[in-house]
């Protein structure tokens, strides 16, 4: 091709650009224009990858090999028996139903506290949601200096002679779980909290008004009011921890690899270990996929039981 | 403006798929045939210009890529810095971009499957990445010259790693202050430790500490245990393992791991603390002195602070009939990809890289490597060791008469358990320090192992 021609080729291309932009671009044309690219991100980056582990959870996919064969649901059937599976779904059960049940606790009570609208208020909201916008790594990490053995809380603790012996926060698998469920819940109460509060905010004054000059007192305004209308809040709240937390894998690694002996290893660990450490790429795509509807699942269900609550008004 | 939304949607597409491709490398543009002058018609003798001499154009340098993990010694300036000398020790047109990971193993498996494997992938397992075809092997000519053990990290007769240096397991170092207040000495037997365990009992202390919460750090009794005891009297145990001819049910596995679950029942390791503890702390509380006895790897002689305040012996897990037995890892870190673009100058960089004095210098002091390398002292390497390491070095690793067996767990040859397999037997370990059944273990550990087995198996 010659220069002349690429010169033409690029000049006509050039002028289709220019005369696109100089075009009247329409408020409508612009937003499909968005649309279709998140789309498209979201396609390459979430769908398309979802339908390959699906794909991948027929087959005996080994991750250092190109080649797998299909061997039908003989993954699944596996599943049944994998006693690892089971305890890391139920301990993985266990913490995202304690996590979303402490953070939307704690971070309704906080969002309480924090509906005042002056500055001090304002700065206690940024402290209270620091935590999240923090990487679970870094959390992690320093929550695993302050809770090992000879670790800060253990001295503070011996140093005030509140325990004479240190408490294996890490080392004892139940300690070990309920240290994560703190740890977890201290990030995530942040994230409650800024959602209650804009729920809160949301909530007209006039009817808490009219509740209080009805004669009731403030338990009263908060259960018939209040609460009715927080609702919508409830409900991301409790939706997004249970995803968040079900898929829950960066403070574990950190703060117990899975230990002690797997007794703290969630499903999201779990799959990592198997399909990496363990070669065993389909074996964890099953799992994943597993994951992916039980997330689904509990999800859905959440989602209408509680949307039954909002009230539109 | 149907055409116009259509038209965007279409560039919107082609960006996008243009960002989501891998990088490829752009065709060379076709020059276009120069215009043939028109020969000018000479009347006149035309001077013969001498021709411009033209400058050379400069070889694009060799890209090669590298990823390590780093330790305290061995930090980002360390792997820069040695790149460096060694680049200038070739005078070769390559450039190394480095990199590092907390996980390699698990980092290099992403890359792996996104092929984008390191030309250089340090201390990967080696048995993994050999048998998917993703290393190059020694050439054995290379090995002989070079290293006193040549054929020591062979997986299916080939070397995947050079035998560059040598760590020892199954080591328990210990407080020679606190042995001589309790006025016990290193055992010989297993009874004498188990007997010397219960005299620092009595006296107070907590006999053995472990650092477990970390789950390679807590495998250290479990992996001594099964060397010293299951590979001492049977050094090829793993390969009838994995050809199905014994399990970890059998007797002598479970006697070998029955021995750490009688240290947690006595109380000489308190398990619940161990798992609490990490590398980091448990290496501290020794140096501070209230520790006897802390079983870790030959890598620990190099640690301790010159002013520790007491004498640090060592002395290697005893057997119930005393025979003495080391268990060893053999290899070193480079690991050379079999998929480079630049084999040739990869190979170069490697050999150069695994043997290079400010290499071997760093290895052997921060990580008391022993090195295994031909034609060198200790001298040669620029280092200042303890007493121990020395006699350890010259009457342990040595020493052809001392019997030395792989590392279980820790072999960089056909010893190697399964991929995966090896978290699970550390998550054992660690069940066995909360308490549980060693029978009970041993048969979950064969359960995994076979369907893993299978499953892997098929994939391959």
């Amino acid at each position: 091709m010659t220069n002349a021609q690429n010169k033409s080729i690029k000049e006509q291309f050039l002028t289709v650009i220019k005369s696109f932009w100089k075009q009247k671009i329409t408020h409508f044309g612009l937003l499909e224009l968005i649309v279709f690219i998140g789309i498209l991100l979201y396609f390459f980056m979430t769908v398309l990858p979802l339908f390959m582990a699906f794909g991948f959870s027929f087959t005996n996919q080994n991750v250092l090999y190109k080649t797998s064969d299909f061997i039908g649901i003989a993954n699944y059937i596996d599943l049944l028996d994998d006693k690892s599976f089971i305890r890391s779904l139920w301990m993985t059960t266990r913490l995202s139903l304690l996590v979303t049940l402490a953070a939307n606790v704690g971070g309704l009570l906080i969002a309480l506290m924090l509906n005042v609208n002056d500055r001090y208020h304002g700065a206690l909201r940024t402290i209270f949601f620091i935590p999240q916008v923090l990487s679970a790594v870094i959390v992690s990490f320093i929550w695993r200096i302050i809770l090992v053995d000879r670790g800060l809380l253990n001295n503070f603790l011996l140093e005030i002679g509140l325990i004479e012996n240190p408490i294996h926060w890490l080392g004892d698998p139940d300690m070990a779980f309920r240290a994560i469920v703190i740890v977890v819940t201290w990030q995530m109460i942040g994230f409650c909290t800024v959602v209650y509060l804009a729920s809160l905010q949301g909530i007209p004054q006039d009817l808490k008004e009219a509740a209080e000059i009805d004669g009731a007192n403030r338990w009263q305004q908060f259960w018939n009011v209040v609460w009715p209308l927080l609702a919508p809040g409830v409900t991301i709240n409790m939706v997004l921890l249970l995803i968040m937390t079900f898929k829950l894998y960066d403070q574990i690694a950190v703060l117990t690899s899975g230990g002690p002996g797997g007794r703290t290893e969630t499903l999201s660990f779990y799959i990592i270990r198997v399909a990496f450490s363990g070669n065993q790429l389909g074996y964890g795509s099953t799992m994943a996929v597993v994951l992916f509807i039980a997330t689904g699942i509990i999800s859905g269900l959440v989602v209408s039981r509680l949307k039954r609550r909002e009230i539109e008004y | 403006m149907k055409k116009i939304t259509f038209a965007l949607l279409v560039f919107a597409l082609a960006i996008s798929l243009a960002a989501c491709s891998s990088p490829a490398e752009e065709p060379a543009a076709v020059e276009e045939p120069t215009a043939v002058e028109e020969p000018v018609a000479v009347e006149e003798p035309v001077a013969v210009e001498e021709p411009v001499a033209e400058e050379p154009v400069a070889e694009e340098p060799v890209v090669l890529t590298m990823v390590t993990h780093e330790t305290e010694a061995l930090d980002a300036d360390f792997w820069l810095n040695s790149i460096d000398a060694v680049l200038a020790d070739l005078d070769a047109n390559i450039v190394v971009e480095w990199s590092s990971t907390a996980d390699r193993d698990n980092y290099a498996r992403q890359l792996a499957a996104t092929d984008q494997f390191p030309d250089i992938a340090w201390a990967v397992t080696v048995s993994d990445f050999a048998e998917a075809g993703l290393l190059v092997p020694y050439d054995q000519e290379y090995l002989d010259e070079y290293f006193v053990l040549p054929n020591a990290s062979k997986i299916k007769g080939e070397a995947w790693a050079p035998p560059v240096g040598a760590q020892l397991f199954s080591l328990v170092f210990y407080n020679k202050a606190i042995f001589e207040e309790v006025g016990i000495e290193e055992p010989a037997t297993w009874d004498e430790f188990m007997a010397n365990s219960q005299a620092l009992l009595d006296a107070g202390y907590i006999p053995q500490q472990m650092c477990g919460a970390d789950t390679w750090c807590a495998s250290f009794p479990g992996v001594g245990l099964v060397s010293q005891n299951v590979f001492g009297d049977d050094p090829e145990w793993m390969l009838k393992r994995k050809a199905g001819e014994v399990s970890f049910s059998d007797p002598e596995f479970v006697a070998a791991m029955q021995m750490l679950a009688d240290q947690v029942d006595a109380g000489y390791i308190d398990g619940a603390a161990a798992l609490g503890t990490d590398f980091g702390t448990a290496n501290q509380a020794f140096y501070d002195g209230g520790v006897p006895m802390y079983m870790q790897g030959s890598w620990f002689f190099g640690y301790p602070p010159e002013d520790m305040g007491f004498e640090m012996g060592a002395f290697f897990l005893p057997r119930p009939d005393g025979m003495e037995v080391a268990s060893i890892y053999v290899g070193g870190g480079t690991r050379v990809s079999a998929v480079s673009e630049h084999p040739e100058e990869l190979m170069l960089f490697a050999e150069a890289f695994e043997k290079h004095p400010d290499v071997m210098h760093a290895v052997v002091q921060s990580d008391a490597l022993f090195p295994m390398m031909k034609d060198m002292t200790i001298e040669d390497y620029n280092v200042e060791m303890s007493d121990i390491w020395y006699d350890t070095y010259e009457n342990v690793v040595m020493n052809d008469d001392f019997l030395k067996v792989s590392a279980f767990t820790w072999a960089n040859n056909d010893l190697d358990p399964i991929p995966g397999w090896k978290d699970e037997f550390y998550a054992s370990i660690q069940n066995i320090l909360l308490g549980d059944d060693v029978v009970e273990e041993m048969a979950r550990l064969d359960k995994v192992w076979d369907e893993s087995a299978a499953r892997l198996a098929q994939g391959e």
